[in-house]
């Protein structure tokens, strides 16, 4: 049989982003296809190519053996092909079929929705789905949208249905329903590409697996010839990562702690967290992306509120303390997503050296800025971490992502922090960069500084780390001393697997 | 380590807005020349009208300082990444509140030393006013997630209406004339400063100190630098322990107050007592004015002075009667559209720009 779809040799270059670097993904008729990958790895561009919402740079797309064009997400489901995104589409103040009616083609100067609501009344009772065609659509929980996008998309005619992360906003209740329609779907010939970077959603529900790592496709494997452990290592990468020189292993007193840590929220939630770093020693929390990394960066950093446990920061009770008394204990975070979180863009390279102690002496003097300090400051820093920038004026947007991330790395570090949060230091860095943020987390740590080393590459963890930490699911599977490091061991852990 | 902007940068970021002023007249003149009208003689009024001699040019300029003000209530808000669409409001609210001031304030017994007192007083009753008109909007913002826009234009309606209730047949401040509309004031901004026999005021000179302190509040305090990396990058802010919802309280409270600024200087300088209509659009000329001029202090002052042009230009070619007045407001909202679609021309330039420097980084 010809398979639904080929995407061959797909390209997509965004500005100073190689999103795509020539994937190839083929899906079976009738088959629930997974596509997993850590976050940017490029799932969402590649579907949203297939959607016609971008146009690749180069490759090729054969739907039902044939080679199309797509032009536009309505001419992607006048082909057959449907999508419901990882940010829903659907217009809140509209009402649920008139969101179902727009676009389609054949639509009156006045609107006709009766025969369309009816129509597609009946077509959600066939999935079970109970559905008031003149509801707001802003009035549906989550969990309705998402079931009203999908319907949407086989009210239309879509053959091929893609789902973007669709578990990622569900309670387990509802991801058991989703996964319901879905096997109906199948069964009734459907074809279905599911985006997910759970294991064990996809070993629930797939048939055929295919990887994308930094913008590049693995070759697919069968659930069936596979097991979490390969797919976590295939997800994570073996990159190679050049030893750096250490000091001795030799902690001190403790300076972060936490104990019996929960955080609310239906997914990623910590789950009882206890976690203890001293000084003189990098902690590598290992796992695959969305397991509770962020929930615990974000509940250590004030950035969310604990709902029970306690967390001590050098001794001091920091639970439920704002952002700014955290950071004030001199703590530096380097965050995951240096553009949402780590740098305004659009303000001067100067002025993001400043972004966490402008208010202090000697960055002000009473109600203003002291220019000459921070322009100072800056030149240091920038001189000191290697940014290159043509000028400290220059918008940080511009700079490359690597100068990007010695510029948040220069500014964390020169605050002599006791406490370091390191998500993702290296993500999308090269080689020289990457070797260059490495050796500063060591001279911190052998400084006595203690250091979180947040990160879903096996081998930095492993070069890097005094003691490894794995964590699944919001929880802690366990803590590996290094005389204890077993890759299979932690990759059993990764899955879910603790012996 | 000086900032180098490429010739190519500043040329279009100061042409631009001169082009799009140039085609929305050239608009002009072909929507009069359609109507059949005479483009010069049209033209030629419009001129004369808003530059012809000292006193109209001191007329013109009189508009500067509302224009300044509202203008200021719109970049203020969006520095912090608030669309403050109320500044209309806010204006009557200003107004409202001077006008009362420089109605009732006299017979209280406040010394009257000139005036000057009373006029103080009633530039800060009209800046309290105007700012706690723009905080309810940002207090719906902060504790309800709702919209700035939507709210800002409700409260639009809400303060004009307010001021008709105020000054209507059953208001509490109707002067029994006959007509809505308040006493007379018995103080207000003593006209002909600096070109004698023309209408303007001092007040040019409080716009010119509030764009000062706009450059100096966003660019060299602590409290602007906080507000403007709210603005940019809500989640950074968060990050670095700013708080978003105070600034986003304090930043509407600011940009209402200017706006009411707006109202105090119109009214205690053009008008003679509070009548229903009193605000001849300067609202939403400020939003033209504030994105002509980039959010920049100067550019802000300079586009004030052209929509003042534009403004006593079109009336007084809509005065000689040759043209509707209809028109004129037609000319102004083709410079608005025109300036609103420079704006993404510039935007688009940057994006290719980045594009190529992109491409020749991979090349190298
Ligand atoms: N419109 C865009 N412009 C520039 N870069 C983009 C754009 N969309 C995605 N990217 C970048 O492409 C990479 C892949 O992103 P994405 O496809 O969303 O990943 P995923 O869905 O696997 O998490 C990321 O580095 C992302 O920042
Ligand atoms: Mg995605």
């Amino acid at each position: 049989m010809v398979p639904i779809l080929e995407m061959k040799n797909i390209v997509k270059q965004f500005p100073g982003v190689l999103a795509n670097d020539n994937v190839n993904l083929t899906v079976e008729k009738g088959s629930i296809h997974a596509l997993m990958g850590e976050n940017g790895a490029g799932k969402s561009t590649l579907m949203n190519i297939l959607y016609g919402l971008y146009s690749p740079s180069s490759g090729e797309i054969l739907f039902n053996g044939k080679e199309i064009k797509i032009t536009s997400p309505r001419n992607a489901i006048e082909q057959g092909i449907g999508m419901v995104h990882q940010h829903f589409m659907l217009i809140p103040a509209l009402s649920v079929i008139e969101n179902v009616v727009l676009g389609k083609p054949g639509n009156k100067t006045v609107l006709e929705l009766k025969n369309d609501a009816e129509a597609f009344v009946a077509l959600g009772a066939r999935y079970n789905m109970k559905i008031d065609p003149y509801a707001l659509v802003s009035d549906l929980s989550v969990g309705q949208q998402q079931r009203v996008e999908i319907l949407k998309a086989i009210y239309r005619g879509a053959e091929l249905l893609v789902l973007d992360e669709p578990t990622a906003v569900l309670t387990p209740q509802e991801v058991t329903e989703l996964f319901k329609i879905m096997n109906q779907l199948k069964e009734e010939g459907k074809t279905i590409i599911f985006i997910s970077h759970k294991l064990n959603e996809v070993f629930a529900i797939c048939d055929t697996i295919t990887v994308l790592r930094l913008g590049r496709s693995q070759p697919s494997v069968t659930a069936a010839s596979t097991n979490s452990e390969e797919l976590a290592e295939m997800m994570v990468g073996r990159k190679c990562f050049l030893d750096v020189d250490k000091g001795e292993y030799n902690p001190g007193e403790t300076v972060l702690k936490m104990e019996h840590v929960f955080t609310k929220g239906t997914h990623e939630a910590l789950n009882d967290i206890n976690l203890e770093i001293k000084k003189g020693e990098i902690l590598g929390l290992a796992g695959v992306d969305g397991n509770g990394q962020d929930a615990l960066i974000d509940a250590i950093s004030g950035l969310t509120k604990v709902s029970s446990g306690k967390i001590f920061i050098k001794g001091n009770d920091m639970t439920g303390s704002s952002p700014r008394d955290i950071l004030e204990q001199k703590v530096s975070h380097i965050p995951a997503d240096r553009h949402k979180r780590g740098m305004v863009s659009t303000m001067s390279v100067k002025e993001n050296m400043i972004l966490i102690s402008y208010y202090k002496k000697p960055f002000s003097k009473g109600l203003f800025l002291n220019g000459k300090f921070i322009e100072e400051n800056a030149t240091e820093i920038v001189e000191k971490f290697k940014v290159k920038t043509p000028s400290i004026e220059e918008m940080a947007g511009k700079l490359s992502g690597g100068n990007q991330q010695k510029l948040v790395l220069g500014r964390e570090l020169s605050r002599e922090p006791d406490f370091i949060i390191a998500a993702h230091p290296v993500r999308g860095l090269d080689i020289g960069a990457t070797e260059y943020v490495h050796e500063c987390l060591v001279a911190e740590r052998d400084r006595g500084g203690a250091v979180l080393l947040v990160s879903t590459e096996l081998d930095e963890v492993l070069t890097l780390a005094d003691r490894i930490a794995v964590m699944y699911e919001g929880k802690i599977m366990g803590i590996l001393d290094k005389e204890d490091y077993d890759i299979t061991r932690i990759g059993m852990m990764m899955a879910g697997q603790n012996q | 380590m000086k900032k180098k902007l490429s010739t190519g940068d500043v040329l279009i970021k100061v042409l631009t807005p001169i082009v799009a002023v140039g085609v929305a007249l050239i608009l002009g003149m072909i929507l009069i020349a359609l109507l059949g009208k005479d483009v010069g003689v049209a033209m030629g009024d419009f001129f004369q009208g808003a530059l012809g001699s000292p006193i109209r040019i001191g007329d013109t300029l009189s508009k500067v300082a509302p224009l300044t003000f509202t203008a200021l209530a719109f970049a203020i808000a969006l520095r912090c990444g608030l669309v403050n669409i109320g500044a209309e409001g806010q204006f009557y609210l200003g107004g409202i509140a001077a006008g009362l001031v420089a109605i009732y304030a006299p017979g209280l017994g406040i010394p009257v030393i000139g005036g000057a007192v009373v006029l103080l007083l009633a530039i800060i009753a009209g800046f309290i006013s105007g700012g706690l008109w723009g905080l309810i909007a940002g207090w719906l913002k902060v504790s309800f997630g709702a919209n700035v826009v939507i709210t800002t234009v409700m409260l639009n309606y809400i303060a004009s209406f307010l001021n008709k209730y105020l000054i209507g047949y059953n208001g509490p401040f109707y002067d029994g004339s006959g007509n809505p509309q308040s006493e007379a004031f018995k103080v207000s901004f003593e006209r002909g400063f600096l070109i004698n026999g023309s209408d303007m005021t001092i007040t040019i000179v409080l716009g010119i100190l509030a764009l000062v302190f706009y450059y100096v509040f966003f660019f060299k305090m602590k409290k602007g630098y906080e507000m403007r990396v709210v603005g940019f990058n809500s989640t950074a802010a968060e990050y670095a322990g700013i708080k978003v919802k105070s600034n986003a309280l304090l930043a509407m409270f600011m940009a209402g107050g200017f706006g009411g600024l707006a109202g105090v200087s119109e009214l205690l300088s053009a008008q003679s007592r509070i009548l229903p209509d009193f605000s001849s659009n300067y609202g939403f000329d400020g939003i033209a004015v504030a994105l002509l001029g980039q959010l920049h202090p100067l550019g802000i002052g300079l586009s004030a002075v052209l929509f003042a042009v534009l403004k006593s230009g079109g009336l007084a070619m809509g005065n000689k009667g040759t043209i509707s007045p209809y028109i004129v407001s037609a000319i102004q909202a083709f410079v608005i559209i025109l300036v609103v679609a420079s704006v993404f021309v510039q935007d688009e330039y940057t994006r290719r720009k980045l594009i190529r420097q992109a491409k020749t980084a991979k090349g190298e």
